[in-house]
């Protein structure tokens, strides 16, 4: 019985109505997405431009959280089951657990990942996430701060234009650091290979190959 | 050019290289994007890793001394979808490297949007059609 129960737990479970868009995806050419200047405030643009990027914790090996990591420059993989949503990032081997019609916590803490709940409206998956740590973001090749008051939405839909690709859309509100929300919107591509590990170094040599 | 001196330094200066590289860190921190440099060199090591591949490279300083470089390059994830495998840069090789150099003034250079990867004896690219000299896809 326990037996069969994990092996229930194990396998992603949809509900019918439930838009399918588990797998593994690859943002691909990003010459083909939106991703629009950063509509940064007066007080995140002059931070911003005070900010030496060779400080970036990213070239220390030093992993960050969202917004960041949304704009996955390496493969992601979705899960979906009953209760939650599960993303996989190929960068910094992250896991996302994001409870389905979840509630955020009242008393959750500041957390770099921040605190996420999944909703499915239409033919969307919708995750919002709020407590976030303040952070770095980046764009194409700016870095920016966000605040502790930063929240994100994902939506994740099938494109609809009769390929297999993945509409991808995230927005970042930050009244601290942005002057209107910032949107991206990638089309993601099914990404066949392995995932493969993640092992940052800054001068020595990789461990793996 | 390359017969006598194997270390070469070709410096371009305030030229618009950077506008769609997307590497998971900032690749304007690591390295001088307004300045390519060229060294040749020996290769001894390749790494086909996440989060950037990884060359080393025996170079032969003016002095004559071997010096140890590295090439930083994208992710495994988009390198593949440039036609790379872990077999694209044999040991032993011997190649020319046009690339960004490290702002830390150390023998690291950044070869990610830019700049060429070339087979020293026929100066064709490695990999074809991948750092031939035409900006690469991100």
């Amino acid at each position: 019985m326990r037996i069969l129960l994990v092996l229930f737990l194990s396998f992603p479970v949809l509900a019918q109505d439930v838009v399918d868009i588990s797998g593994q995806w690859d943002a691909g050419e990003f010459q083909t997405h939106i991703i629009d200047d950063v509509p940064l405030s007066e007080h995140g643009l002059r931070i911003s431009e005070d900010y030496d990027h060779s400080y970036d914790p990213h070239i220390q090996c030093v992993q960050s959280g969202l917004p960041r990591l949304l704009m996955i420059p390496y493969p992601i993989r979705i899960e979906q089951f009953e209760d939650r949503v599960v993303i996989s990032y190929e960068e910094w081997d992250v896991v996302r657990t994001i409870p389905v019609n979840g509630h955020f916590p009242e008393h959750g803490g500041l957390l770099h990942l921040g605190h996420s709940v999944a909703n499915y409206v239409g033919d969307e998956l919708v995750i919002s996430t709020i407590g976030l740590q303040t952070g770095i973001a980046r764009n194409r090749h700016e870095l920016w701060f966000t605040s502790y008051e930063a929240t994100v939405e994902e939506r994740y839909a099938p494109m609809g234009d009769g390929t297999d690709r993945l509409r991808y859309r995230f927005t970042l509100t930050d009244p601290v650091m942005l002057d209107e929300p910032w949107t991206v919107e990638m089309h993601l591509e099914p990404y066949p290979a392995d995932f493969v590990r993640f092992d940052c170094t800054m001068f020595e040599r990789p461990t793996l190959n | 050019m390359f017969n006598t001196v194997n270390r070469v330094f070709l410096v371009i200066a305030l030229v618009p290289l950077f506008s769609t590289v997307l590497a998971h860190h900032s690749f304007t921190g690591e390295f001088d994007v307004q300045r390519l440099e060229t060294v040749k060199g020996t290769v001894t090591e390749f790494y086909f890793v996440n989060p950037h591949i990884r060359i080393y490279l025996d170079v032969e300083n003016e002095q004559g001394e071997t010096e140890e470089w590295w090439i930083e390059m994208n992710s495994r994830s988009n390198m593949t979808r440039n036609g790379w495998t872990q077999d694209s840069v044999p040991i032993g090789q011997e190649i020319v490297v046009t690339a960004n150099p490290a702002r830390n003034g150390s023998n690291a250079m950044g070869l990610l949007g830019d700049g060429t990867l070339l087979n020293s004896d026929t100066m064709e690219p490695v990999v074809p059609g991948s750092f031939d000299g035409q900006r690469q896809q991100q």
